[in-house]
């Protein structure tokens, strides 16, 4: 018998001298069905070449990877694209119904835009998560269900010279070329950014968590 | 007794209340983030653009249907993508018809046969399923059509029907014994006592190789066209998929919980072979016992068959819901109280189950224990609903025959009405007194007096060879 309790791996970094972006999580809901919120919010000072209706855009990616012992539903997803407008490239294939023990980890990658609220940019999104059955266990009634934080990637685009705008003015761990938005055959130039994590909010019946 | 409505009012009304439902859900879809469209319907709506495109309806994950689905919503794509939910509410008032036909075509007065088509008709429960998008109400219109044709004893339409039942979900083939033996020897009912009057008696007929024969033909030539068409992944997942199936995912059966200890145990399939077992032996039983009334064994086999399966789903329950009012007046064993109870029962089975499965799945609560002890619960009282069927049936008068079939002799089996509340055998109100006189294997004919409504049964017809057992004494058999 188990039940799963989830929890989520944060390590909290601060780097001395830069200002980072803070990325903030949150589990929502209870049993098998799940929901996660991720909110990166960037100082403003950050994106210093980005105004509101201005010439350049900025797009954010976040690249999760859902363990083994859960999974996303892409026809689900499918409908909350249509629905909320979530953006989200699912990169395995996804058994719905398959146990814990027979499954891998599926990794995700989710596109969103920023927006401007009061003096930061903010991106943000909510999917749902569903818990696999998982093994049986004599010695203990709950496992552990691990979601990691995401890498978060930003790109910028001068939309009067359809250039790249390489303005952001945090720390990068990495370029990389990547599909430019879901669905699409294009690749762009992703920067991988550092990020602060902000510890997450945990629903009263979660007593677990790992620092 | 107040006036029901008319059937061709319940119709219309059966028909309106679903397209009601069909244009709320289109606009419970469109604006809330829960949907009323079953999840289902989605499946196949997605493996007929697949079959649009040129491709497999199976490159949609989970869809496990004949091919036939994904072409039968073609116009999902070009036309509405409503239009499916429109043909299965057709279906399902077509099913309501085909009940109040049977019953008609049975003997049954046109007010019973009103009130048991209503049970269908005006049921949310189906009313609910075929608006929105599930697909049962393919496999109740043609289980009803069967039956339909068995009645009017016309052997190559019922072999035709089944055959296409059979090739839509697998689980029609356990009424492939009952048929066969319904289609026997009216002469051949047990003239010779015992194992060896058994085997004559399933020896084959013209009738039953015309079964056989037209239903191999037709079914093999269905799973020719799609095997040419899809290969292998057809045969994996219309077929064998439900057959190999070990969803140790909470359930209604009872199996669910040793299915889902048995994977620390890696292979489980023995055990899922020891689950065919009971299923097949009730099956078998029902089959030789009550083949003479197909509505009650059709019904019997289905119920055993969900009851006793490793996976059982709300889903199935409408394979033998549909064939309840088939029986209903037949019931003159049961008392209202104890109709009630039994509904009642069947219901609290189910909630007592509902609850700990909502704790576990939407509340992470630890809750295993508690559903499996209430699956057994719900399994004991299906277990008792079956038994209580079994022991207040009376049979009505020799079925219709057309004049194509052979006329029968009649041996109702008496089960142990001590379970039934009724002391006096009861036949259902019919317009005017009949009579009815059949010919024996012996070719001695005897008539049978049918009485109006609470008279008691002038005399019963037993043809030789055959064990009779009524409440007053036991005969032997000549």
């Amino acid at each position: 018998m188990t039940l799963i309790v989830l929890c989520l791996c944060f390590m909290v970094t601060i780097g001395t001298g830069d200002i980072l972006p803070q990325l903030s999580s949150e589990i929502t809901k209870l049993g098998f069905h799940r929901e996660i919120h991720r909110k990166l919010t960037f100082p403003v000072a950050l994106l210093p070449g980005l105004v509101p209706g201005g010439d350049v855009e900025c797009h954010v990616m976040f690249d999760e990877l859902i363990p083994a012992g859960a999974y996303m539903d892409p026809y689900q997803l499918e409908n909350l694209r249509m629905f909320v407008g979530l953006n989200v490239e699912i990169h395995d294939q996804v058994d719905l119904e398959a146990p814990e023990f027979q499954s891998s980890a599926i990794h995700v990658s989710v596109f969103s835009n920023l927006s401007l609220i009061g003096d930061s940019w903010q991106a943000g999104y909510v999917f749902p998560v569903h818990i696999r059955y998982h093994g049986i266990s004599d010695s203990s009634e709950f496992v552990r269900v691990k979601f990691i934080t995401p890498s978060v990637a930003i790109r910028c685009q001068d939309t009067t010279y359809q250039m790249t705008f390489y303005g952001y003015g945090g720390p990068i761990h990495s370029q990389q070329s990547r599909l430019c938005s879901r669905g699409s055959p294009i690749l762009c130039d992703w920067m991988f950014i550092q990020t602060e994590k902000i510890c997450c909010r945990y629903h009263k019946n979660e007593i677990r968590k790992d620092f | 007794m107040r006036s029901f409505m008319d059937f061709t009012s319940q119709v219309v009304m059966a028909l309106a209340l679903r397209l009601l439902l069909l244009v709320y859900g289109e606009w419970q879809d469109r604006t809330m983030a829960v949907k009323f469209t079953d999840i289902d319907y989605h499946v196949f709506s997605d493996a007929a653009k697949f079959v649009d495109q040129g491709m497999s309806p199976y490159q949609r994950a989970t869809y496990r249907y004949t091919p036939l689905l994904a072409w039968m919503l073609q116009p999902n794509i070009y036309i509405s993508s409503s239009f499916g939910k429109i043909v299965f509410i057709l279906l399902d008032v077509f099913t309501g018809y085909l009940i109040y036909t049977v019953l008609k075509m049975r003997g049954v007065n046109d007010k019973t046969a009103n009130i048991c088509a209503a049970i269908w008709l005006l049921n949310p429960l189906p009313m609910t399923v075929s608006s929105r998008g599930n697909a049962e109400s393919v496999m109740s219109c043609l289980v009803l059509l069967c039956l339909y044709f068995i009645y009017k004893g016309q052997v190559m339409w019922t072999a035709i029907v089944y055959a296409i039942a059979v090739h839509f979900k697998i689980y029609p083939v356990i009424y492939a014994l009952p048929i066969y033996l319904w289609l026997g020897n009216s002469e051949g009912h047990l003239q010779v006592s015992g194992w060896k009057g058994m085997l004559i008696f399933g020896l084959p007929n013209k009738g039953r190789c015309k079964f056989v024969m037209t239903t191999a033909t037709v079914l093999a030539a269905l799973t020719w066209i799609c095997y040419r068409l899809y290969g292998w992944e057809f045969i994996e997942h219309t077929y064998l998929y439900h057959i190999t199936r070990r969803d140790i995912k909470h359930n209604f059966s009872p199996y669910f919980y040793e299915l889902y200890l048995q994977t620390a145990f890696g292979d489980s399939t023995m055990i899922g072979i020891a689950c065919f077992i009971p299923q097949v032996i009730l099956l078998l039983t029902f089959s030789v016992i009550f083949y003479r009334e197909p509505a009650l064994v059709f019904l019997l086999n289905t119920f055993s068959f969900v009851t006793f399966n490793k996976v059982c789903t709300s889903q199935y329950f409408l394979w033998y819901l549909c064939l309840l009012p088939l029986i209903l007046p037949m019931l003159t064993g049961i008392t209202r109280l104890k109709a009630v109870a039994m509904v009642t029962l069947w219901f609290a089975g189910q909630g007592i189950w509902l609850l700990p499965a909502y704790l576990l799945e939407f509340e992470g609560m630890n809750t295993f224990l508690y559903i499996w002890a209430a699956g057994l619960a719900f399994f004991l009282i299906n277990c008792y609903i079956m038994h209580t069927i079994m022991a207040c049936y009376r049979p009505l008068t020799p079925p219709t025959l057309s004049k194509q079939s052979t006329t029968q002799s009649l041996n109702w089996t008496k089960w142990n009405t001590r379970d039934c509340d009724s002391k006096t055998e009861t036949v259902q109100s019919i317009d005017s007194v009949k009579t009815v006189t059949r010919k024996t294997a012996s070719t001695d004919s005897k008539s049978m007096k049918i009485m109006p409504k609470n008279r008691q049964v002038v005399d019963n017809i037993d043809s030789p060879g055959v064990k009779t057992r009524s409440r007053s004494k036991p005969r032997s058999v000549k």
